[in-house]
């Protein structure tokens, strides 16, 4: 080569890293993922910073406001429940959770199955129905007197209540994630402990234990982030947390600004766990170091510990299940006798129904670019974009619905108080759900098989409608269901963003039982409890058909 | 057609690596010709063969397939419309469509009594017959690997390429399925570059190998020259055992323990490497030879020795297991080839190329682009004498 030729080729290269250094954040996505989940992502975030502008943007008495003993009290509150809740789920899901993986429990696998179910109990409807058992006057109250003469039991608003509801519907998160870190446990490492003498008990506490640290960090992390972003039990049980405080300020005061102060509080506090859970998941690595095929765990005899094994589980589930949908039915029968019409709760439920499915079916068309982009393009920008799609995960619903009635209010006023509004806030709430699913389905597909069908002569959009969309459908599905399922539940959002005279079967239950009408609050909490459960066997059945087919 | 395929000048860089992965490679593939890209795991062959197919856009340099222009600092053409096959490592079967839909993924443009007719041509073809109702995954590693193969060729490419296509298999298999694509693809006509880091499957395989090495091609030959005239020490190296043996040169003679050999023409270097593979060397047990045997071990069919040179060099020399000699036994080196390639000590480059030599001077007339007659010494009479010298 000439020297000249060399040159050239010299410059053309310093030209060619320039334009990849420019390029590099895109990785060479076309416009057509990289615009629309951009686009998406910037969608998300603007109202959030709206809300940072509005709350501290006005004057310095935003400061002021933080200092105040009102600020200090939710606080103290917020923290003291989000602990105790986490605590308290943590030590009844343990037991459950290794009785269930590694014991030779009676009906193992009935009782895997129902412990978890109190999850599709929304938090708003387990309250009503502790209040309705458990009230000074409730029913409980109603068997003891004629037999003991108990005329009133201890009050159960403010911090008990809260503390038992929220525990009895939000431990099957850690549970669902101690069951699956103790089905991954290498059975080695027990063995390894027992072989060197160590007892059961021992090899437990010093082996099992710390191993399973980071799933107890993670379904802690879960508990807390459900507590403090918890509104309806703390608002019927009369407990003062944050979003109480914040919904209260928002309805009450004519200057909302200090709504949006402790919105952005509560943000700080969600940065805090946020933090404190990666801290407690520690500098060790926990992994199982053999390769090759699992190898299921032992299971220990209980031998004659059995009968208190089952009595153990029988009380669980009769307290966080059986009584809510005992108390309910109570309360449907009696009302339906006194003549309580349903013609507004199947309205409802329509209502319910249809937003969760439009939902539903955005977060999955927004979540398709992101999860493309950041999965076969990975730069910083990528990955960015799909953290970011993450953040209504941690943030509390009333802090987004607060969000987007300040920027809806100001900016986007068409669309204040429509469905279209409504739909948007449970996108950015739950879109996570749908993100994290495709994006562990896309995840395992090889994108050789892209490259092979792109070799074979087929367009990227003919790639994607005959190769990669059917390969995570069922991640799809999944992904959508999911939405569905906690859009159905949602209250805070719902309540803040509701196109007026649209009713819903969780703003009807909350209404009902505001004023303690048991018996109108009932039908709609059974409704939501059955649309809630056929998301989740369908949930179930797609993943055990995904399992057996072992791809 | 010569020139079916060209690189010329590639090069690409990624964005997190200091170094380039491909460096300045220029090939020129001839219709219906395989090729080999061999090197170790990084060197850029697997990168080069992306650029190939379209999957990674060169900074600079061009790449043209069937006479087309399919990627330069001008213009870059989509890896759809390259016509280009592609076998990959792990096959990358469409888990979702049967062996007959895999096939005929390609041939959406068809009109449908052909594209039928090809499919059927291509399972016969492939010894898929009775499977394409299949999944792939209720196939075997064999019959997935064919049905990756028929799946390329279906649309009739410009090229074939394949991507480490047997490392999946097991050993057996592997033997098996290396001959039976060769045949295929000598039976259709297909150009194909190979990509393997397995030198005897590169040997096997390829009608010329392309050896890479940080990113350049170091030598593009036949496999037989490339094996016993490496262009370089390190393709020397690279491919096969062998061993360097230190010559001085007296004008236009190198003098080694293995004997004198004439250069081909005079060199400025007083010090040369000559390069000796295993079977380049007879072993002989004799009381008053030079070299003696360090260790022995048994290979199956054959024995590898590790011989002591009085020059302070072992030699690797692979003997019939029938040659037992023991570790320890004095042993007279004969010198069995032809013709060597020499390196001049300072240097990596071979002193002559193509290609770079040095010949014993009895058989030197064997090649004309070799060297002249050498003095009339024989190896062993050398090792005799250097014997007595060092003891």
């Amino acid at each position: 080569m000439t020297s000249g030729g060399a040159h050239r080729n010299e410059q053309r290269s310093r030209f060619g890293q320039l334009r990849s250094i420019l390029a590099a954040p895109l990785g060479g996505a076309p416009a057509a993922i990289w615009l629309p989940a951009l686009a998406i992502v910037s969608l998300m975030i603007v109202p959030l910073l709206y809300l940072v502008i509005r709350s501290t943007g006005g004057d310095a008495s935003w400061i002021e406001q933080i200092f105040r003993e009102r600020t200090f009290n939710l606080l103290q509150n917020t923290v003291f429940l989000t602990v105790a809740v986490t605590f308290s789920s943590v030590a009844v899901a343990l037991p459950l959770a290794w009785l269930t993986t590694r014991t030779d429990l009676p009906w193992r696998r009935f009782w895997s199955i129902v412990t978890p179910l109190p999850l599709v109990i929304p938090s708003y409807v387990g309250a009503f129905t502790v209040i309705a058992f458990l009230g000074p006057r409730g029913m409980l109250q109603g068997w003891l007197e004629p037999i003991f003469g108990i005329e009133r039991l201890p009050e159960i608003y403010g911090f008990a209540g809260a503390w038992l509801t929220l525990t009895l519907f939000a431990f099957p998160y850690v549970l669902l994630s101690l069951r699956a870190a103790m089905n991954g446990l290498d059975p080695a490492l027990e063995e390894s402990s027992r072989s060197m003498g160590f007892g059961a008990i021992t090899t437990f506490f010093y082996v099992t234990l710390p191993n399973l640290r980071p799933a107890i960090a993670a379904g802690s992390l879960l508990i807390a982030l459900y507590v403090i972003s918890d509104f309806g039990a703390v608002s019927l049980m009369q407990y003062d947390t944050f979003t109480r405080g914040i919904y209260n300020q928002y309805r009450g005061a004519f200057d909302r600004s200090t709504a949006a102060t402790l919105a952005l509080v509560l943000v700080a506090l969600t940065v805090i766990i946020l933090l404190a859970e990666s801290w407690m998941r520690g500098r060790a690595r926990y992994y199982r170091s053999s390769a090759g095929v699992t190898r299921p765990s032992k299971r220990h005899e209980l031998g004659r510990w059995k009968y208190p094994a089952v009595g153990y589980c029988v009380a669980v589930s009769t307290v966080a299940l059986i009584m809510p949908l005992f108390v309910i039915g109570f309360w449907l029968q009696r009302g339906l006798r006194a003549g309580e019409p349903l013609v507004l709760v199947w309205d409802a439920a329509f209502n319910s129904g249809m937003v969760s499915l439009l939902a539903a079916l955005a977060a999955l068309v927004m979540a398709t670019p992101i999860v493309i982009f950041s999965v076969r393009y990975p730069t910083w920008l990528s990955y960015l974009c799909e953290r970011l799609s993450y953040m209504g995960f941690a943030l509390p619903g009333i802090v987004v619905a607060l969000a987007f009635v300040f920027f809806g209010a100001n900016y986007l006023t068409p669309l204040y108080q429509t469905l279209g509004m409504l739909i948007l806030a449970y996108v950015v709430l739950f879109l996570p759900q749908a993100v994290g699913i495709m994006r562990s389905a896309l995840l395992q597909i090889n994108p050789h098989i892209e490259e092979a069908a792109k070799s074979l002569g087929s367009s990227s959009s003919r790639v994607w409608f005959k190769i990669t969309g059917p390969l995570i459908r069922s991640g799809m599905v999944s992904g959508g269901l999911l939405v569905f399922l906690t859009v159905m539940k949602e209250l805070p959002a719902t309540i803040l963003l509701h196109p007026i005279g649209f009713d819903t079967l969780p703003m009807r239950i909350w209404n009902a039982t505001l004023e303690g009408f048991w018996a109108r609050a009932a039908a709609p909490s059974l409704l939501l409890i059955l649309v809630a459960a056929i998301p989740m066997i369908l949930l179930a059945i797609n993943e055990d058909r995904r399992d057996r087919q072992g791809r | 057609m010569k020139d079916h395929i060209v690189l010329s000048q590639v090069s690409k860089s990624f964005a997190n690596a200091d170094e380039p992965a491909v460096r300045d490679v220029t090939i020129s593939i001839d219709q219906g010709e395989i090729v080999a890209l061999l090197g170790p795991s990084g060197c850029g062959k697997t990168t080069s063969l992306r650029i190939i197919a379209g999957f990674e856009k060169p900074d600079t340099g061009s790449v043209s397939i069937a006479g087309r222009i399919v990627a330069d600092h001008e213009g870059f053409v989509q890896p759809e419309n390259r016509g280009v096959g592609m076998v990959f490592q792990d096959y990358a079967l469409f888990p979702h469509l049967n062996v007959r839909d895999n096939i005929s993924f390609g041939l959406r443009k068809w009109d449908r009594k052909r594209r039928k007719e090809r499919v059927e041509e291509l399972i016969e073809l492939s010894g898929l017959s009775e499977l394409e109702d299949r999944y792939p995954h209720q196939l075997s590693g064999g019959q997935q690997q064919r049905v990756a193969m028929a799946r390329a060729l279906a649309p009739e490419p410009h090229v074939l390429l394949l991507d480490e296509p047997f490392s999946n298999l097991d050993t057996e298999l592997r033997f098996q399925m290396r001959a039976e694509v060769r045949n295929l693809l000598k039976q259709v006509n297909t150009t194909a570059i190979l990509v393997t880091h397995d030198q005897q499957e590169a040997m096997m395989m390829a009608d010329r190998m392309a050896v890479m090495l940080d990113g350049r091609v170091e030598q593009i030959d036949a496999p037989d020259i490339i094996y016993h005239y490496p262009a370089t020490r390190a393709v020397a190296k690279f491919v096969g055992q062998g061993t360097f043996v230190p010559a001085t040169v007296a004008g236009s003679v190198a003098e080694s323990d293995l004997g004198s050999f004439e250069l081909e023409r005079d060199s400025a270097a007083e010090k040369v490497d000559l390069l000796l593979r295993p079977r380049d060397v007879t072993l002989e047990v004799d009381p008053d030879g030079i070299a003696y045997v360090v260790s022995r071990t048994f290979q199956g069919a054959e024995f590898t020795y590790l011989v002591q040179l009085p020059c302070g060099v072992q030699l690797i020399s692979n003997q019939p297991s029938h040659v037992d000699v023991s570790p320890g036994a004095r042993v007279r080196v004969r010198c069995n080839r032809v013709r060597l390639a020499a390196y001049d000590q300072y240097a990596q480059v071979a002193m002559t190329s193509p290609p770079p030599m040095i010949a014993p001077p009895s058989l030197s007339d064997l090649s004309t682009s070799s060297i002249a007659p050498a003095p009339a010494t024989e190896a062993d009479e050398t090792q005799s004498s250097g014997h007595g010298h060092h003891d």
